[in-house]
């Protein structure tokens, strides 16, 4: 998977939010977006995921221009702000239920996904009972069940405990060995540093790439 | 990805929710208002006269019958209740597990289309509701689970428009006292949901609400809210007070609430294609 970002510019109500940003993403690598709050992160993840559109610019993926050959990329894994499941269900029926939409993965995978990021696929807790760090974990599961071409992950670390943050890298990791393209915003440098093949620091709507 | 998974979703999440346990309370005062009428009359009432009673509305303002600008609450009570219980679900959702369906649904369209049917049956689930309530109460004032009305009640349920006795027949009460009803409160709250696409749902909430007080103080074609109210219906509301006064055709209404409804599933659909989905905070 290849995706461009060429010239995109973001506003939003008169906001400037993202400024003339050319990137490029490649399949089988880790990005990094690192900043402060309200740097814009989060917007640019939401542009690639299709879920706004550019005011200026254009995103390809693959060489197709998203928004208009397609709403949404063909095969996308996504963490973006905090986790939202359905509170009255399990956190393995809330990703069942998930899956049942695409239809490309059963039980066997879902069970994986969920023991991968530390959860118990027998667990009956419903996900209201879940703790933030189990919320944020089931939210990873959802993520990468699908062994997705592209993983967005918006501070996939939140509310994790240390041994938890080393967890969920080498999990990102492993997928990027299987093929994933990976882009990850973390407001963590050192997070970054020991998990991203690429940084780039996102402040005020500009983007520069870092040396890693 | 077909459509009709992320209809399930909705089906799941938008209409298995306790507010509709509210639909009752919105008619409940209104059936036991004419009941206890009916009782105090030595009569008992028909299934018929608790559901005209329900959408009766107002008579036309200055037809000289009734001049007096005062709101038929009930009837209000009921229509803006609808309106407030679908408020807020397609915006709820868009900002939480629902995100996550729509970008495995791969598709605006889809998405929006499901909003849309679930914006119809939770439209006709409040009314089923609102209807199931006046069986009961029907029920416990021992009445006839009949869609006509107790002839001796004409002048409560019709006010001045009805002098002496009338008999409304069960094609006339399920037209002006259900599916022209239905198909309004659809059609209005389609309206709202599409509007939420363009302004806060404060602001679409308020639109129709202000459609719905034009309809009852200014007698136009273009107020969708005419079409809910059964004293607007042409057999109640005749010429005999000048052709002005005279009200809507049940099948006028049906067919201006059916091009409104079309109206705002396609403006929704163009508008939803290009509209940012963004999170709670942002």
């Amino acid at each position: 998977m290849l995706i461009e970002m060429n010239d995109v510019t973001k506003t939003i109500k008169g906001a400037l939010i993202l400024d003339r940003v050319t990137l490029r993403f490649e399949s089988g690598r880790i990005y990094g977006l690192q900043g402060p709050n309200g740097s814009g992160k989060t917007m640019l993840m939401r542009l690639v995921a299709g879920l706004i559109r550019p005011t200026k610019g254009e995103i390809l993926i693959d060489g197709k221009r998203l928004g208009h050959d397609m709403d949404f990329p063909p095969s996308l894994g996504l963490l973006i702000e905090n986790p939202a499941f359905l509170p009255g269900y399990t956190g393995k029926r809330n990703l069942e239920l998930l899956a049942e939409l695409q239809a490309r993965v059963g039980d066997a995978e879902i069970c994986q996904a969920l023991r991968d990021t530390g959860l118990d696929p027998e667990d009956r807790r419903k996900y209201r009972k879940y703790s933030l760090g189990m919320k944020q974990r089931l939210g990873i599961a959802a993520a990468i069940m699908e062994k997705p071409d592209l993983i967005l992950l918006d501070e996939p670390t939140n509310a994790l405990d240390e041994k938890g943050v080393e967890e969920i890298c080498g999990l990102i990791r492993r997928e990027r060995d299987r093929g994933a393209l990976v882009i990850v915003a973390c407001h963590d440098r050192e997070i970054l540093e020991g998990l991203a093949d690429e940084i780039y620091a996102v402040a005020e709507g500009r983007v520069e790439r870092r040396a890693t | 990805m077909s459509w009709i998974k992320v209809f399930a979703h909705d089906l799941r999440c938008g209409l298995l929710r306790r507010r509709y346990l509210l639909a009752p309370a919105l008619v409940i005062l209104e059936c036991f208002y004419i009941g206890d009428w009916a009782v105090a009359l030595g009569m008992k009432p028909y299934l018929g006269d608790l559901i005209l009673y329900m959408f009766r509305g107002k008579e036309v303002f200055g037809s000289g019958i009734s001049d007096a600008a005062d709101l038929p609450l009930p009837w209000f009570l009921i229509m803006g209740g609808i309106l407030l219980l679908n408020l807020d679900y397609m915006l709820y959702d868009l900002t939480n597990a629902g995100q996550q369906v729509i970008v495995r649904s791969r598709s605006r369209f889809g998405w929006f289309l499901s909003k849309c049917l679930w914006n119809l049956l939770s439209t006709a689930l409040c009314f089923g509701i609102m209807i199931l309530t006046a069986v009961l109460v029907t029920l416990y004032y021992g009445g006839e689970l009949a869609l006509t009305n107790h002839p001796g009640l004409s002048s409560l349920l019709f006010g001045p428009y009805v002098e002496g006795e009338i008999v409304v027949t069960v094609r006339q009460t399920l037209a002006a006292g259900l599916l022209t009803p239905l198909t309004t409160m659809a059609a209005l709250s389609m309206l709202q949901m599409t509007l939420c696409l363009f302004m806060k749902p404060v602001f679409s909430f308020l639109i129709c609400q202000i459609q719905l007080v034009l309809a009852l103080f200014w007698k136009s074609p273009l107020c969708l809210g005419e079409g809910a109210m059964a004293m607007r219906s042409s057999w109640v509301a005749t010429d005999s007070f000048g052709p002005q006064y005279a009200g809507v055709s049940t099948y006028a209404a049906l067919v201006f609430a059916a091009a409104v409804l079309v109206l705002c599933v396609i403006a929704g659909t163009v508008k939803f294609r290009h509209t940012d989905i963004l999170g709670l905070e942002e």
